[in-house]
């Protein structure tokens, strides 16, 4: 399959057609859902008379000497969290299995704008919880290189059907790193935009103070293509930054001289695989080959992002996923004679709502509850702060870095059922991943090699790095990132 | 229609020393209730244990020196904006609105303006 910036190119001169680039990726979603319970369970519905309509418009635009737009043509899946105004928007829960938005997400609208054909959605953890892909109310997604592991979560699978070449590029969502970790356990670039970079308008929301959309793909030029198409000021979100779009492939091709990349010690290290400490070592050498000036960093909050995040978002989410109540949206439980509206909200919701989302809120309300906000909450908020300042430090305009490097998770893709009895072990995937979210910041994971296999029942699996940088530096983080892609394809 | 025993001026001392105090059973079975959830007697034990775990890891938090770092209030608009990881909102306007059709097509059940919802009135704690 063609990565997103060779299907574009290729539409917009003529030399390939949109129609047989969104048939060939319907065939492959087709054969995906038609497996079951064999295949990945990676797109969840398909959208098939209305891509092929649109395909057949580009190339008619095409046909009459006008230009499409920078993704052309390009086939995309949407992670059914963000709303279309056309299908289902299930978030993977039973509670919305029947909802149909009356919009399309500010992003969704960006995409098709710029060309796209927007092709599917994809399997998730329900409403964004989870790290592993196995929280879905229709079943776990499953790892294209190896059927018995998970291909990360929650964008499971977004990552799923661009690991296995359904789709070049899909939308995620990124709360605490559901966007990277997915990408990193499939050998995919994962990019999280800084928040307020793409618009949150339809995107429905789990932690609205962390919710980012996000971009996977195979390779950081599409990623940086995508962005640049979805990005930007929309007054229909209320976090929307101001900062306009930009090329974000524009710096792709420049050197790295004068580029300093910092590296914090991280006291969990030596709890990482050894291919993710190999990964980083390699990364490091890479990077300073192409004039990268290496610089050992201090952030002695980092590992504390997990703790704050495990507040901070099921705090929101007890808030935003009360809306969900049997009356306005969504499932509605049967009542027996003579039960009324609070058994109807509490029956809806225990129906609705899978065990991981029933568990967050509960923690949600809990650290909210009287007695308890100021121990839990406001605590875990001041840490946000903590984190976000040492990072802005480090990576201030005057500061001892223009990015830094770590790893994106802890190990390689876990087997399927491996953690889910024990919630904190779940927890501890996001390590690496919630600090850029807590603090705001643009992060991208990139492949940077495999494991051995020789622990991995002899399958190669991905390892990713992870970038985090300044706010609103996607084009110079993309920049390193696109050298540590060259450099372990190399 | 969720409820929340949301106590933003508590005393911060004696709110961390009753965060300490084990989880109880008791402690669960409001949780879930004021999560408008749903739990079973069996069901309560369970949770019990792994949000007690949960919170225990949450307690390394207190690690981190915080005294002198603003906390939720930092957040008001005015505040300073060198260290929030979310920006200003933009103000709160008035904009597109869905429409009354488009949200009873939204709800399970609906009827021309209006919700349909069962019996109220007679009800504890709705």
């Amino acid at each position: 399959m063609s990565g997103a910036f060779e299907i574009a190119s290729g539409v917009r001169t003529g030399a390939v057609r949109a129609q047989d680039a969104a048939a060939d990726a319907l065939r492959r979603a087709r054969e995906d859902i038609d497996a079951g319970e064999d295949g990945l369970h990676a797109v969840l519905q398909m959208f098939e008379d209305r891509a092929m309509a649109s395909a057949e418009a580009i190339d008619a635009r095409v046909a009459r000497g006008e230009d499409p737009g920078p993704l052309a043509g390009v086939p995309v899946l949407v992670k059914d969290n963000i709303c279309t105004g056309f299908g289902r928007t299930t978030c993977g829960s039973r509670f919305l299995e029947r909802y149909e938005s009356p919009f399309s997400a500010t992003c969704v609208e960006r995409l098709e704008s710029a060309g796209a054909v927007v092709i599917g959605k994809t399997n998730l953890d329900e409403f964004g919880m989870g790290s592993s892909g196995e929280h879905s109310a229709f079943g776990p997604t499953r790892h294209p290189l190896d059927r018995e592991r998970v291909p990360g979560g929650s964008s499971s699978g977004s990552a799923a059907a661009v690991g296995a070449g359904i789709a070049p590029v899909a939308l995620g969502s990124d709360t605490g790193g559901s966007v990277r970790q997915p990408a990193s356990f499939c050998g995919l670039v994962g990019l999280k935009p800084t928040y307020g970079r793409v618009s949150r308008w339809g995107l429905v929301a789990f932690a609205s103070s962390l919710d980012q959309v996000g971009v996977l793909s195979a390779s950081v030029r599409d990623a940086a293509l995508t962005l640049s198409s979805i990005a930007g000021h929309d007054p229909r979100d209320s976090t929307s930054s101001a900062h306009p779009s930009e090329d974000f492939t524009r710096e792709l091709a420049q050197t790295l001289d004068g580029i300093r990349v910092g590296v914090p010690k991280l006291a969990s290290a030596s709890q990482n695989h050894p291919s993710v400490h190999d990964a980083i070592e390699r990364t490091k050498t890479a990077l300073q080959a192409r004039g990268v000036q290496i610089v050992p960093i201090e952030l002695p909050s980092l590992e504390q992002a997990v703790p704050a995040y495990y507040v901070i978002a099921p705090a929101e989410a007890s808030s935003n996923l009360a809306r969900f109540d049997g009356v306005r949206y969504g499932r509605r439980a049967a009542l027996q004679p003579g039960e009324g509206l609070d058994v109807l909200y509490k029956r809806s919701r225990t129906e609705g709502f899978g065990e991981e989302v029933r568990r967050r809120i509960m923690l949600g309300t809990h650290v909210l509850s009287s007695g308890y906000y100021d121990a839990y909450y406001e605590t875990a908020m001041r840490v946000r702060r903590v984190i976000a300042r040492e990072f802005t430090g480090v990576c201030a305009e005057n500061g001892v870095c223009d990015a830094v490097l770590m790893p994106t998770t802890p190990g390689p893709a876990f087997r399927l059922g491996e953690k889910t009895t024990d919630p904190l072990a779940l927890w501890l995937e996001d390590v690496y991943t919630t600090p850029a979210n807590l603090a705001g910041l643009p992060a991208i994971s990139v492949p940077a090699g495999f494991t051995e296999g020789t622990d991995t029942g002899g399958v190669r699996l991905p390892i990713g790095v992870q970038l985090i940088g300044r706010a609103f530096d996607e084009a110079r983080l993309c920049r390193i990132a696109h050298a540590i892609e060259v450099s372990a394809q190399s | 229609m969720q409820e929340h025993e949301t106590n933003t001026s508590g005393d911060g001392a004696s709110e961390r020393l009753k965060a300490l105090e084990p989880l109880t059973s008791e402690r669960v079975r409001r949780i879930a209730a004021l999560s408008r959830l749903e739990l079973s007697e069996a069901d309560v034990e369970t949770e019990r244990v792994r949000l007690a775990a949960l919170l225990g890891y949450v307690e390394r938090l207190r690690a981190v020196p915080i005294e002198d770092v603003p906390g939720t209030e930092g957040d008001a608009p005015g505040a300073s904006e060198d260290d929030r990881p979310v920006g200003p909102l933009a103000p709160d306007e008035p904009g597109e609105v869905l429409g009354v059709e488009v949200l009873g097509r939204m709800s399970p059940d609906s009827v021309g303006a209006y919700f349909r919802v069962p019996r109220v009135l007679g009800e504890g704690g709705a």
